[in-house]
């Protein structure tokens, strides 16, 4: 299952790896019954961290 | 104890006694801070691009933002047009974006499939489409098996993990950050001095000779015709004073005596591939040039401020 | 090392070693690293830390709308102050921190709310407290994992649990601390650049120089085998066993080495980096494994001008935790006494610590609180600066029936040391 808005949050179940989208008032837990959840990590091409490479 | 030879000194020489775009080997004749001088400037102060900023756009790779980064910033960038950049100090606030300072280089990956998808300097491509022997770009790697061009490796990405950084390569010097360094070796060493006192080496029986020969790990010894020892290789000896040490356990401790010769230095210099090795030591001495000259110019000037 | 795979999950560096003074910032097991090793990853370590936060059902009503809850982060409006605003930078619309973000002192990373109950549980317009996780430590983060965690089956009163994982990579400083296998640790003395480490004609360079002062009274036999055994290991590309109890003979590892044209002994010739010269002595060298330490300068750094006192005694708090002062202590004291630096000692142990301004009458020699004995019924009261502890023993002592009597010298000399 791959979501294609950018604006939301995604995270990841830590037991059957898929993406799960939540609402805010969205009980925390996957379709498989998990309900342990990782934050995916976004993209962020308008103000991305800058690292010196040193 | 160090002491200047004004008159041994005046000449400096130098031969060349290895050379390919890796390596550079010379003889140096001449005096020893010179030698150090040359050797300080070419790890320290040879100026060079490499990636110094990195903006993590996008990172799911195993490696954190911060490693990526600084693996980024070892990758040797090919810098024989470094010259014409200046440093971003240099530069006025204006013109920091400006191609005069920087080379911006895109890293974007995304792994769809299942096999791990090695990510290597290859991948990097730099955004203002420079090309040409002149370009500054990242170093091209062989592999020493079937010498297929491999590219240095930075990660490896998972199924459906991406990578996608910018990297702003600046110029600068070893000093800074060893990134900015263009040798992988800059060594001297003295040549060696043997001698050998010629009544003790008579006494001698042919199979001591021989064990004195065979003790020398380098071979720096050999048999002339005569069947006398004589020193073949004098620049293999590595003063490890196995010799001295055979000599020793034939009750002979004075027979070979062993010193550093002055005057005379044998550079080994061996790139990272960010210049050529003649290049490395060439620009080394114009910033020494420059860094006396600099000093002559300043003295100048006080002298004429004295005057009025 | 078999045993658990030691050999594949390494947690450290094989070092290149020079057991050699250097500098006189290699005493007391100091070590001296070289700068370029430090650039190309030597000693670098990831610090990871947790936080973790718990929305809770609230104790005294249970209904879901009291329930702590995390919002989306406050949107940007004409009068909200960019300082506000700033603190929310890495809050994602769920208003839990992204992934990646850089967090710095006084960030917020989870923008948790808490309803309060009224009184009067009929109210429909409830107040919500802030209360967000703010990022307290001093130098930057990056958060590395987010967790979100369901509790509403524990049987706990807690509904969502957040942790979030930090991460700091930090390359080594002065002060840090290193160790080999064998306990001989040290912290980092100084770090030189490459051009200054001494080298050899094959162009080989230290990473680290050791003093070898840490050999005799330790009697660390292992180490000057892993090292010589490390050196031959390194050169044929071969596992090598450095233990005394079976492990490789000495003395074939010296023929060895001799026979790839190095010292039997492990030593080399080097050249010093600074003047060019060869150095009068051997120098042993070779390989050795250095571990780094969780000890760490950045962790342990501390320093204050003015800051929060002791609510009993008015002096500076103790510890870094609690950004306290640093303690002159008796031997300290014993220290200003014995030079004779008698201001010195005025400054550390009153105006910086609990300068105290009490009034004292000259004839009962009693703390008033004004210009005036109603006591002794005289204005003879004057004015005197004395630590908040000594006018707290004074109260103490008056408590249990003892009565300190203050006698006040008129002195020309108290003029002097009287700031104000």
């Amino acid at each position: 299952m791959d979501i294609q808005d950018a604006s939301r949050v995604v995270y990841i179940c830590g037991k059957c790896g898929k993406d799960v989208q939540l609402e805010a008032k969205d009980i925390v837990r996957c379709q498989c019954g998990y309900r342990i959840l990782y934050k995916k990590r976004k993209a962020d091409p308008k103000n991305p961290p800058q690292y010196e490479a040193i | 104890m160090y002491k200047y030879n004004f008159e041994q000194n005046t000449q400096h020489r130098i031969e060349i006694l290895e050379l390919n775009d890796e390596k550079c080997k010379f003889s140096f004749e001449g005096d020893l801070s010179i030698a150090n001088a040359i050797r300080r400037v070419m790890i320290a102060e040879v100026p060079v691009m490499a990636i110094h900023f990195v903006d993590i756009i996008e990172n799911t790779s195993p490696l954190s933002d911060e490693f990526l980064a600084q693996r980024l910033g070892l990758i040797p960038l090919v810098s024989s047009a470094a010259d014409s950049k200046m440093y971003d100090w240099e530069a006025d606030a204006d013109s920091i974006d400006d191609q005069k300072t920087k080379v911006v280089f895109t890293l974007r990956q995304k792994n769809l499939n299942d096999a791990p998808l090695e990510i290597t300097s290859q991948h990097l491509e730099p955004e203002f489409g420079q090309v040409g022997e002149m370009a500054i770009r990242p170093v091209r790697m062989f592999s020493p098996i079937n010498g297929k061009e491999v590219g240095i490796p930075i990660t490896r990405l998972g199924k459906n993990q991406s990578v996608h950084v910018r990297c702003h390569a600046l110029k600068g010097f070893g000093k800074m950050h060893a990134k900015w360094s263009p040798i992988n070796i800059a060594t001297f060493r003295h040549e060696a001095e043997i001698n050998m006192d010629q009544t003790q080496l008579q006494s001698l029986s042919l199979s001591e000779k021989n064990a004195i020969r065979n003790s020398c790990p380098m071979n720096v010894f050999a048999m002339d015709a005569n069947q006398d020892l004589i020193v073949n290789a004098i620049e293999k000896c590595v003063f490890c004073e196995e010799c001295i040490r055979s000599a020793e356990s034939m009750k002979k401790p004075r027979l070979i005596k062993m010193q550093h010769k002055k005057n005379k230095y044998i550079f080994t210099v061996e790139s990272a591939g960010q210049l050529k090795a003649a290049e490395i030591v060439q620009k080394a001495l114009i910033v020494l040039r420059k860094k006396v000259d600099e000093i002559s110019q300043d003295l100048n000037f006080a002298q004429q401020q004295q005057q009025i | 090392m078999e045993a658990v795979n030691q050999h594949r999950l390494p947690a450290g560096h094989n070092a290149q070693v020079a057991v050699m003074s250097y500098s006189c910032y290699d005493i007391e097991d100091a070590l001296i690293m070289n700068k370029s090793s430090l650039d190309r990853g030597f000693g670098r370590t990831a610090v990871y830390k947790k936080s973790v936060t718990e929305c809770e059902i609230n104790q005294r009503n249970k209904e879901s709308r009291f329930n702590e809850r995390i919002d989306e982060p406050p949107t940007k409006t004409h009068n909200t102050k960019k300082k506000f605003i700033k603190k929310y930078h890495a809050l994602d619309s769920d208003g839990i921190t992204k992934v990646g973000a850089q967090l710095h002192h006084g960030d917020i990373y989870v923008n948790k709310k808490t309803p309060q109950v009224p009184d009067n549980p009929q109210i429909e317009n409830i107040q919500i407290a802030d209360t967000p996780s703010v990022f307290k430590e001093k130098w930057p983060y990056t958060v590395d994992r987010v967790l979100i965690i369901n509790n509403t089956n524990d049987g706990t009163e807690k509904i969502k649990t957040v942790k979030t994982i930090f991460r700091q990579i930090r390359r080594p400083e002065f002060g840090d601390k290193f160790s080999s296998r064998h306990g001989q640790k040290g912290v980092v003395g100084l770090i030189v650049n490459q051009e200054d480490m001494p080298f050899n004609e094959r162009g080989w360079c230290p990473d680290l120089i050791m003093n070898p002062h840490g050999y005799p009274s330790r009697m660390t036999i292992a180490k000057l085998m892993e090292l010589l055994c490390g050196k031959l290991g390194a050169l044929e590309g071969k596992f090598k066993y450095g233990t005394a109890f079976g492990g490789e003979n000495v003395l074939q590892v010296g023929e060895e080495l001799l026979k790839r044209g190095f010292h039997y002994q492990g030593k080399d010739c080097l050249i010093s980096g600074i003047t060019g010269e060869y150095m009068e002595c051997y120098v042993y060298q070779g390989p050795i494994f250095y571990q780094r330490l969780k000890h760490m300068v950045i962790d342990k750094i501390h320093a204050r001008a003015k800051g929060p006192m002791e609510k009993l005694t008015r002096q500076p708090v103790e510890g870094r935790a609690k950004d306290g002062g640093q303690r002159i202590g008796e031997m300290e004291r014993d220290c200003f006494l014995a030079y004779g630096a008698s201001n010195l000692l005025i400054e550390r142990l009153l105006i910086s610590s609990d300068p105290f301004n009490v009034y004292v009458c000259e004839i009962c020699g009693m703390f008033k609180s004004d210009s005036v004995c109603r006591g002794c019924n005289t204005d003879k009261v004057y004015q005197i600066r004395l630590p908040y502890c000594c006018k707290l023993l004074f109260q103490e002592l008056l408590a249990m029936n003892i009565k300190p009597k203050l006698q006040l010298v008129p002195s020309h000399e108290r003029q002097e040391y009287t700031m104000n």
